[in-house]
C-alpha cells in the first residue's frame, strides 16, 4: 500500500523560474512530515500543488491515494488545508463559515452540528464563534482556519507555516493541536516551516528544501547525526589542558581532540555513549574537570551544512 | 434605455476580487465543489439583483404613463430580457477579476460598458446615423436588445426584433462566459 503522499519528480516552473525542481518524497499514513526551508525555497508552491490549488508543470503526485491532477476532487474530499494566511471571509460569522464548509463537503445537517461542537472544543474560540470574522484577532483567525480545514475529518492535513508570526503561547498551542491530531486521531500531517526547532519538535521525518530541490531527508536525529560528530567540551583546571587531551585522545569513541585555553573539545561519534568513557578516563588519570558539556548538532547545523555544501558543489 | 443603463455592469466581481485577495477563494477551491459552480453562484445572485433593479425602473415608467403595447406578458419578457442581458455581461468583470485579482482593474472594467451603452440607437434612430457611427451601432449587440425592448413597449410582439435581441444576448453571453470560465481555469493553472 503506498503512502499517504507520494511525490515523483514533481516540478513547477513560473516562466523561467523553477520554483519546485524535481522533488521526490513519500509520506506514510499517520506520519508527521516536516518540510523545512527558508523563504522562497518552494515550500508553499509544493503545498499548493499537493492540495490541487496549482497544477504542476512536471512530475506527478498522489495524495490520499489519488492523483492530484486527474482525481483532484477525490483528493480534496480527503485533505484539509490551512495555508499561511488564514483563508476566511470577514463578513461571515465563525459558525456560518464552518457550516458552509460542512455543506460544501456534503455533510448532512446533523453531522455538521456534531462537527461544530467537536471543533469548538478543539480550537477554543468560545462565544466569538457567533461574531463576524472580521472582528477576530489574528490568532483567532488562525484557529478558525484550522477548524475550517478539519470540518470534514480529512485523512491528510496540510499546514503551511502554521506558527509563522505567532507569539510563543500561540505557537505552543498550535504544536499541541498538531500532536493531538496526529496521535489521537491518526491524521497524517504535512507541515512546512522555516523554523528548525519546529521541525525538530514535531516531525517524525524532515525534508529540507532549498531552491526548489530536496537536499536532505530523514528523521531529525538521523539528519543531525549525518553531518558528523557530537561534541564533548571539558572545562579544565588551568594548565591541565594538555594532560586532559592526552588522557582522552586514545579512547575509541573520540575522533578528534582540540585544546584551546582551558577548554578541551572532543569530537565523538555518539556523545551519549562516549561521555562515560571520557569521564572514566579522566578519573583514572586523576584529572579533575570543572565542567563537562555534551553538545549535539542541531538541524541548524544540518541545514547550513547541506545548503552551504551544495552551493560549493554547484560552483565546482 | 434607463433599464439597460441600470443593469449593464452589475456584477459581484468586486466581491470575487475580495475573496481572491483574502484567500477565501482558495478555501472554496479546496472543496470538492465543481469550480464552475463558484461562478454560477455569483451569476445567479447577479441575475436576481438585476431583475430587482429592473422592476422599479419599469414601475416608475408605468407610473409616469408609459403604455406597454404587449401588456403584462410583455412586461415579464422585458424584465427577462434585461435580466439575461445583465447576466450575459457579468462574464467580463468576472474574467477581469479572475485574471488580475486586482480591485482597481475590476472597477475600471465598468468603463468597458460605456461604448456598448452609448453606441446604440438610444439617442438617434438608425436612419439618422452615418459613417463609422452607423457601423458601430450595427455591430453593437445593445442595439438589438434595445430594438427588442422598444418593440415590446411600443409596437407589440415583433418576433423578429425579439429574436435578434435574444441572439444578441446569447452571443454576448457566450463570449463573456467563455472568457470568465476560461479565466477561472487559468487561475488554477497559474496560481
Amino acid at each position: 500500500m503506498s503512502g499517504a503522499i507520494d511525490v515523483h519528480a514533481l516540478a513547477r516552473a513560473f516562466g523561467d523560474k523553477r520554483a519546485v525542481d524535481g522533488v521526490d518524497l513519500s509520506v506514510a499514513a499517520g506520519e508527521i512530515y516536516g518540510f523545512l526551508g527558508p523563504n522562497g525555497a518552494g515550500k508553499s508552491t509544493m503545498v499548493r500543488m499537493l492540495t490541487t490549488l496549482l497544477a504542476p508543470t512536471g512530475g506527478s503526485a498522489r495524495v490520499a491515494g489519488f492523483d492530484v491532477t486527474t482525481d483532484a476532487e477525490k483528493v480534496r474530499l480527503r485533505i484539509g488545508v490551512a495555508l499561511q494566511d488564514a483563508a476566511l471571509d470577514g463578513k461571515q460569522t465563525g459558525r456560518e463559515l464552518l457550516d458552509l464548509q460542512g455543506r460544501l463537503y456534503g455533510l448532512p445537517k446533523a453531522e455538521r452540528l456534531r462537527r461544530l461542537t467537536e471543533l469548538l472544543q478543539l480550537v477554543d474560540i468560545g462565544d466569538a464563534i457567533d461574531d463576524r470574522i472580521n472582528t477576530y484577532s489574528g490568532g483567532m483567525k488562525r484557529r478558525l482556519d484550522l477548524a475550517a480545514a478539519l470540518v470534514h475529518q480529512p485523512q491528510v492535513l496540510f499546514l503551511d507555516e502554521p506558527t509563522t508570526g505567532l507569539d510563543p503561547t500561540s505557537r505552543a498551542a498550535v504544536w499541541a493541536e498538531v500532536r493531538y491530531l496526529n496521535q489521537e486521531l491518526g491524521m497524517t500531517i504535512f507541515l512546512t516551516t522555516q523554523y528548525l526547532e519546529e521541525a525538530d519538535a514535531l516531525a517524525n521525518r524532515v525534508g529540507i528544501i532549498a531552491h526548489g530541490r530536496l537536499v536532505a531527508e530523514g528523521t531529525p536525529s538521523d539528519l543531525k547525526r549525518s553531518i558528523g560528530s557530537d561534541v564533548i567540551v571539558a572545562r579544565v583546571a588551568r594548565g591541565t589542558a594538555a594532560q586532559v587531551a592526552q588522557a582522552v585522545a586514545g579512547l575509541a569513541d573520540v575522533a578528534r581532540v582540540e585544546t584551546a585555553g582551558d577548554e578541551v573539545t572532543m569530537s565523538v561519534a555518539h556523545g551519549a555513549s562516549a561521555i562515560s568513557p571520557v569521564a572514566v578516563a579522566l578519573a583514572d588519570a586523576g584529572l579533575a574537570v570543572e565542567g563537562l558539556t555534551l553538545r549535539t548538532p542541531t538541524l541548524d547545523d544540518v541545514f547550513l551544512h547541506m545548503t552551504g555544501g551544495r552551493m560549493q558543489e554547484d560552483a565546482a | 434605455m434607463a433599464v439597460v443603463f441600470a443593469v449593464t455592469g452589475v456584477s459581484r466581481a468586486n466581491a470575487l476580487v475580495t475573496d481572491i485577495q483574502n484567500g477565501y477563494l482558495d478555501r472554496l477551491l479546496l472543496t470538492p465543489v465543481r469550480r464552475g459552480t463558484l461562478l454560477l453562484g455569483l451569476m445567479t445572485a447577479d441575475f436576481v439583483l438585476i431583475v430587482a433593479l429592473a422592476v422599479p425602473v419599469l414601475l416608475l415608467g408605468l407610473a409616469l404613463g408609459i403604455h406597454v403595447a404587449t401588456g403584462f406578458g410583455g412586461i415579464v419578457v422585458f424584465v427577462l430580457l434585461a435580466g439575461l442581458w445583465g447576466l450575459a455581461f457579468t462574464g467580463f468583470p468576472y474574467a477581469i477579476a479572475l485574471r488580475t485579482g486586482n480591485p482597481t482593474a475590476v472597477n475600471n472594467a465598468f468603463l468597458l460598458f460605456f461604448p456598448f451603452a452609448f453606441l446604440t440607437t438610444a439617442y438617434l434612430p438608425q436612419e439618422a446615423m452615418t459613417g463609422w457611427l452607423a457601423t458601430a451601432v450595427k455591430f453593437n449587440p445593445t442595439t438589438y436588445l434595445l430594438e427588442g425592448m422598444r418593440a415590446l413597449m411600443q409596437t407589440g410582439w415583433e418576433w423578429a426584433s425579439l429574436g435578434k435581441a435574444l441572439l444578441a444576448i446569447a452571443g454576448m453571453g457566450i463570449i463573456s462566459f467563455t472568457l470568465a470560465f476560461r479565466s477561472l481555469r487559468g487561475r488554477v493553472k497559474r496560481n
